[in-house]
């Protein structure tokens, strides 16, 4: 376990006790008279508030000091004090002077709508208002953070200078040490508030330590029951490895804080608030005992999530990391939301089943959707979370306005400029590279054959190109633009493979259909002309034969006047009849201005029609250049003829690659035509219907893929 | 270059679409969009026709019948607005649903979104269809309503709760875009038929629940269109018609925006 992977898990645990006291908020409405009394009541979430409240922030401020003592570790004293001032301080300042009326506001709105009278004039004027008092809201504790962050830094400075030796240090870590490999750990950190709380009916009644939001005075329950747990996170991070110790007993320590909850709500005497403080509650000498098993369990439960998720949420994950970095703006953010939304339910006459998930469920949603927006991309995000991520259509965009911007600066470069350019294009699914570092230009007028082997990468290629695919590096560009952007789309045809067409209209109102996207289009009747389709027009698709589907996309595919075609396996499934019909509109197209993008299987094809030919295999061109430039990548010849020799004779001979042999010839296929002519004529004298004939496409494209495999 | 400029238009820069011809782009989508749903025998026969005969039975002659109702002939309009309903959610859950994930098997959302659809004109002209066959159904409905139905509502009341009713087809059509962009062909008539059926019995429109199921009722789309519906044509209704719409809205915008986010990344 490396230290990297502890603190994913640390990220996750932080998260989560932030997340849960989303879920702990949106409780009270159902069994407390604040934020507002909902006409549903509900035990269960009394006690799933209960829970939570338990290890909530124990377990954050154990995160905290050992984040605490990372940051310090990794910028300095000065770097820490800019950072905390920029992450913590910001965000309480500002943040309450935003907050805190909206959630008074929330808070006065549901007590006032739905409590009884009694209830709200106990709220509006509580028996005892603490000294200082000061509306924190739940940003008391970051309030609790910037004291210890002082404390910290003068008990810091001082040891520094009393103890230079790390004497003390030395003493602390061997009992942290002696310590954490027990499961005696809790019960010496949970004895310094049990000191301060032991014998505090307080504890029972608010059902945990009283939470200080109410006073700028720092509170002594708050002040030692979560200062020790940022002392106790300060020192694991000293000693990161004890952290196996959590990670090896989180099982354990759940059980026991599980079966001390339930000890707890079970402590003779002791009946749990589910009722607010000021309403009273007597208490009775079970007091310590509650305190006791309360305060052991809150530290049982902390250590066990966090032992939980070291255990289980080790490595890194991209959805965790998302709502690790959400959860502090969340967090911040909802109480006024929630307390709004339990105040607007609270007369619904709705089960709270339905109200309480509902309430999360909106909560999250407009919480989440202002995090991807507003938050993440802004400085907000770079306040809170330390950096902004860009959002990933922006930067499209400004790749767009980019090539526009070059565009006008050059204007004389844009006849010259190819259509289409894959620019050391990379694309992967999974493990496998799709394309590795493609760079491919369509020029203007030109038929480029797009040839390969299955999964050398043509058709991934063509999807970067129609904005199908995002590249995972490289350029991908369109018309000079990005594909993404429908304009550049406005200049292109595209017949794809496998696309089964709307079934029940007709082969014109299909091309009809097509047609409306384009500015400039042909009309329907020139375009069922030029391709032949005439005769299908009143047609439904579904009643096509293949060929004649092929032919109806290819009208779809040329309507709109495009700039550039792209055809991929046009012609599978016709006649000899359709296919030669097909190739003269290509040929027509071509000398009409238009450029087309073809990949096929028939080599032929490609022979026939292409200017240029690039030839793709694993991922990357293999080879480029016209038809001819290809084909004489390969120095092969065939020779063909008939006459007394057989295959066996004639296949070891030097300069020969391979000889069969049918009823009537014998066929060979020789890298040195002449010499292998030569000793055939001397040879044999019966030689006759001597042929020889230069390698086509087909012979390159397979010798080209062979080398290449 | 010089062989440009034979069949091509003088490069004019920009290739922008002229307002008229984006505007006939979205027509021409819903126009082929409504064309194949009424192509389509088995769809539009079910969502079109029957819901008159199956009132006329059920909601007039059976309902006529019943004691309830010859003390309280209001409840006539509440078997209205029943059967109104349900002939609103066929078209948009199963049409929609069903057909875009059959069109997402077949390739045919990839080829659109290579093409120069004008955004969102696909996933439009589906939602018009259905409110197409929304509207054509419920008008059918009203017709029979006013010649045999015994409707107690108002003039006006009949027209507003025909009109919530008509654009009640868009929160379905949501949810029929959202089973579209997520289930497989073979599995999109099962989810279609698992929130269709439920919606209709449980949300307690076509006879009253029992009471541990009455709460649950809310949980179902359809409760919360018959409620606006029938609060908008006067009648007594327990919940706030406000509350109601305002879940209406949600589920189109939560529901259509997921499928939009799907599509748009996936096709």
């Amino acid at each position: 376990m490396s230290s990297q992977e502890r603190l994913h898990a640390l990220d996750a645990v932080r998260a989560f006790a932030l997340l849960s006291g989303i879920v702990l908020h949106a409780t009270m409405s159902f069994f407390l008279p604040i934020p507002a009394h909902d006409v549903s009541q509900s035990a269960l979430l009394n006690v799933v508030f209960f829970l939570i409240h338990t290890w909530r922030m124990t377990t954050f401020f154990i995160v905290a000091g050992l984040f605490a003592r990372l940051v310090i570790a990794r910028r300095g004293t000065r770097g820490f004090i800019a950072d905390r001032a920029k992450r913590i301080l910001v965000p309480l300042t500002v943040g309450w002077i935003i907050l805190a009326p909206l959630t008074i506001v929330a808070l006065i709105w549901g007590v006032t709508r739905s409590a009884d009278p009694a209830t709200v004039a106990a709220v509006s004027r509580p028996s005892v208002i603490p000294a200082g008092a000061f509306p924190l809201v739940h940003l008391w504790f970051l309030y609790y953070l910037c004291i210890f962050y002082v404390a910290l830094l003068t008990v810091r400075g001082l040891s520094i200078k009393v103890d230079a030796a790390g004497r003390v240090g030395r003493v602390l870590d061997h009992g942290a040490r002696a310590l954490m490999s027990s499961y005696a750990a809790p019960v010496v950190f949970a004895a310094p508030i049990f000191a301060v709380l032991g014998f505090d009916e307080r504890l029972a009644v608010l059902g945990g330590i009283p939470t200080p939001d109410s006073s700028l005075v720092p509170q002594l329950p708050a002040l030692v029951g979560f200062g020790t747990a940022f002392i106790v996170g300060w020192l694991l991070h000293r000693q990161l490895d004890l952290l196996t110790q959590l990670r090896k007993r989180w099982l354990g320590q759940l059980v026991v804080g599980l079966a001390l909850s339930i000890a707890c709500q079970t402590v003779p005497g002791i009946k749990l608030g589910t009722t607010a403080p000021w309403l009273g509650h007597l208490l009775t000498s079970a007091t310590p005992l509650y305190a006791a098993c309360y305060l052991l369990s809150s530290w049982y439960w902390s250590f066990g999530i966090i032992g939980a998720a070291l255990r289980f949420c080790d490595g890194e994950s991209a959805v965790r990391r998302y709502l690790a970095d959400s959860s502090y703006w969340l967090y911040l953010a909802h109480l006024p939301l929630v307390f709004f939304l339990a105040a607007a339910f609270a007369k619904v006459p709705w089960h709270w089943a339905i109200k309480f998930p509902l309430i999360l469920a909106i909560t999250m949603t407009v919480l989440l959707t202002s995090y991807h927006y507003l938050v993440r991309p802004t400085w907000i995000g770079e306040i809170l979370n330390g950096r902004r991520y860009p959002r990933a259509k922006r930067a499209v965009r400004r790749e767009a306005s980019a090539a526009v911007l070059a565009q006008q600066a050059a204007p004389m470069s844009l006849e010259a400029e190819p259509l289409a350019q894959l620019i050391g294009a990379r694309k992967s699914y999974g493990k496998s590279q799709a394309l590795d570092g493609v760079a491919i230009d369509v020029r203007r007028g030109e038929l480029l054959a797009l040839l390969g082997p299955n999964g050398a990468g043509k058709s991934t290629a063509i999807s970067l190109w129609l904005g199908l695919l995002q590249a995972d590096g490289g350029q991908v560009r369109l018309m000079g633009r990005s594909p993404l952007e429908v304009e550049s789309r406005r200049e292109i045809g595209v017949m794809m493979q496998e696309v089964a067409l709307e079934p029940l209209l007709s082969v014109r109102e299909l091309v009809e259909l097509a047609a409306s996207y384009y500015p400039r289009p042909l009309s329907v009747q020139e375009t069922l002309e030029l391709t032949g389709t005439t005769g299908l027009a009143g047609q439904r698709y579904a009643k096509l034969s293949a060929g004649q589907k092929r032919q109806a996309q290819f009208a779809m595919a040329v309507v709109g006047q495009p700039k550039l075609l792209f055809l991929d396996e046009p012609t599978v499934g016709l006649d000899v009849q359709a296919r030669e019909h097909m190739w003269r509109a290509i040929r027509r197209l071509i000398t009409g201005g238009c450029s087309v993008v073809l990949t096929t299987h028939y080599l032929e094809e490609a022979e026939a029609l292409a200017d240029r030919v690039v030839v793709l295999a694993k991922g990357r061109v293999i080879a480029s250049g016209s038809v001819a430039e290809v084909r004489s990548t390969v120095s092969r010849t065939h020779i063909s003829c008939t006459g007394a020799l057989t295959a066996e004779d004639v296949r070891l001979w030097p300069g020969v690659i391979d000889a069969t042999q049918d009823a009537h010839k014998l066929m060979i296929t020789a890298l040195d035509a002449e010499s292998v002519v030569r000793r055939l004529l001397t040879v044999d004298a019966s030689v006759r219907q001597l042929e020889v004939r230069p390698a086509d496409l087909a012979d390159a494209f397979t010798e080209l893929t062979k080398q290449a495999a | 270059m010089n062989t440009l400029a034979t069949t091509q238009p003088p490069a004019a820069g920009e290739p922008l679409m002229p307002l008229h011809r984006l505007l006939r782009a979205y027509m021409n989508e819903s126009r082929s969009q409504f064309i194949q749903a009424v192509r389509a025998p088995a769809f539009a026969f079910p969502f079109l026709l029957l819901p008159v005969p199956l009132y006329l039975f059920f909601g007039v002659v059976m309902a006529s019948a019943s004691k309830e109702i010859a003390a309280n002939p209001a409840l006539m309009n509440y078997t209205f607005s029943a059967w109104c309903s349900m002939a609103v959610m066929g078209p948009a859950i199963f049409g929609i649903g069903i057909s875009l994930a059959m069109e997402r098997d077949a390739n045919l959302l990839k080829l659109k979104r290579a093409l120069p659809l004008p955004s969102g004109s696909y996933l439009i002209a589906k939602v018009l269809m259905s409110l197409a066959f929304a509207a054509i159904s419920v008008v059918l409905v009203t017709i029979a309503a006013l010649v045999a139905g015994k409707l107690t509502l108002s003039a006006g009341g009949l027209i507003a709760m025909d009109a919530v009713l008509i654009l009640g087809a868009i929160p379905f059509s949501a949810i029929g875009l959202f089973i579209g962009a997520y289930a497989s062909a073979s599995a999109a008539p099962a989810y279609a038929n698992l929130i269709y059926l439920p919606g209709l019995w449980l949300s307690g429109m076509f006879f009253p629940l029992p009471k541990v199921m009455q709460p649950w009722s809310v949980i179902w789309p359809a409760f919360h269109l018959n409620m606006t519906a029938l609060a908008a044509g006067g009648m007594k209704v327990g919940v706030s018609p406000l509350l109601t719409g305002a879940v209406l809205v949600s589920i189109s915008v939560l529901f259509g925006g997921l499928a939009i986010r799907r599509l748009a990344r996936t096709g």
